[in-house]
């Protein structure tokens, strides 16, 4: 199994969680008002305007569904900023 | 205009708190407004001059003179753009054309609010058709700017976002959701309705306005200094396009015979710079334009020169015309 840690414009939140369900994607977890510092320049989170923050996207998916969610959430990165990182899943405990 | 009439505006409490804001932000205070209470307070703002407009406009009713004002913010609000394009378009490439001349296109709710708190201290009315005018103003700039980008822009860029959906953020937003609903609500409401609800639109008013402002002194100082980076133009254009958009606001007032009050008002929407609605629109749209351009034009010079100057010489201008 692969964790997929996921930053992005605010802003595109909602667009990247429709383009996860239609890739059919169990589950996620989203924490909203992310700060830090890119390529976008310094995103601070201040003002009324989600123009400036971020927000963290965590999934954990079967590695055969790795490649189908990459190349959705690429586009959106390569035109929006963001990065998503990939590694490894030693040990997952769930309900299921 | 004298130094007098600038002065006033300046000791009148939301503008100073402004400047406390902005003050913080110079001197790197810590001070901060937590953006759930900001974003509560603006939501307030909304709801508040939304039901005041609309009970005023049950008032004086759909005359001519409501329609015609509707009708040229309309109009304002789909020229504004275009020329704006035009002029930026010669410095800048047309993904910042467009963005910008969208934020200028649109309007400020923050700067028409302080505008009626500036037209209170000089005890003049305006009417409830200048907020349906605000309600009007809002998004029709949106759609003008990615029109205009798409049909300039002839780089390849992947659309992420149709038609369909930038309409619905345009004209579906937060912020129209709770203006127009709220002008209904009070249209519809009353005197019974104003009587419920006085106490929270009216009596809390300028105290919300006014730690609306302090919080928007801090953000506008922090966004100030990357902008100041930027160049000469960006720095004219956010100063000079409010009063050319000024003097076209007041010749239309004129033309359509407006009475002080609402031509102040209109004066104002025409000459402020959206920050809020119209640079989410166009972050969704044109994701290649960069905000720190577009936010920080209309926050950092145009909100803050139209509350300091730009109000009390609109005003002067108004009141020597009519």
């Amino acid at each position: 199994m692969k964790k997929l840690e996921i930053i992005i414009d605010y802003v595109i939140l909602n667009k990247l969680l429709q383009k996860l369900d239609e890739l059919k994607v169990e589950g996620y977890s989203v924490i909203k008002d992310v700060m830090g510092k890119g390529s976008q320049g310094n995103r601070d989170g201040h003002g009324l305007m989600a123009g400036f923050k971020n927000c963290y996207i965590m999934l954990i998916v079967k590695e055969h569904e790795l490649e189908g969610i990459i190349n959705g959430v690429n586009p959106l990165i390569k035109s929006f900023g963001g990065m998503c990182v990939v590694t490894n899943v030693e040990k997952f405990v769930s309900r299921d | 205009m004298n130094t007098f009439t600038i002065f006033t505006n300046f000791i009148n409490p939301p503008v100073s708190f402004f400047f406390l804001g902005l003050l913080a932000a110079y001197v790197k205070s810590d001070l901060e407004i937590p953006q759930p209470i900001a974003k509560f307070i603006s939501l307030y703002l909304l709801m508040a001059i939304g039901f005041k407009g609309g009970y005023e406009l049950h008032h004086s009713g759909f005359t001519m003179h409501v329609i015609l004002t509707m009708l040229a913010a309309l109009i304002m609000a789909i020229v504004v753009p275009i020329y704006s394009f035009f002029i930026l378009k010669r410095k800048l490439d047309v993904k910042n054309a467009g963005a910008l001349a969208a934020c200028f296109g649109s309007v400020s709710v923050v700067t028409f609010i302080a505008a009626g708190s500036l037209l209170k201290m000089h005890m003049i009315e305006y009417g409830g058709e200048m907020v349906a005018a605000l309600a009007i103003m809002e998004s029709p700039a949106i759609i003008i700017g990615v029109w205009l980008i798409r049909k300039y822009d002839s780089s390849e860029h992947d659309e992420h976002h149709t038609m369909k959906e930038i309409f619905q953020e345009a004209f579906f937003n937060g912020s129209i959701m709770v203006l127009v609903g709220s002008l209904l609500i009070g249209y519809f409401s009353n005197e019974k309705g104003m009587t419920i609800l006085s106490p929270f639109t009216e009596d809390l008013f300028k105290g919300m306005l006014s730690f609306f402002l302090l919080d928007m002194g801090v953000v506008a100082g922090k966004r100030m200094k990357p902008l100041l980076e930027q160049g000469k133009f960006l720095i004219s254009f956010g100063i000079l396009m409010p009063i050319l958009n000024a003097f076209v606001g007041i010749g239309i007032s004129n033309l359509l015979g407006l009475p002080v009050g609402d031509s102040f008002m209109f004066t104002v929407l025409c000459a402020s710079a959206s920050y809020v609605a119209v640079p989410a629109a166009m972050r969704i749209a044109v994701p290649e334009a960069n905000p720190g351009i577009y936010i920080p034009m209309a926050l950092a010079i145009t909100f803050p020169f139209n509350i300091t100057i730009g109000m009390p010489f609109y005003l002067y201008l108004i009141e020597k015309v009519f």
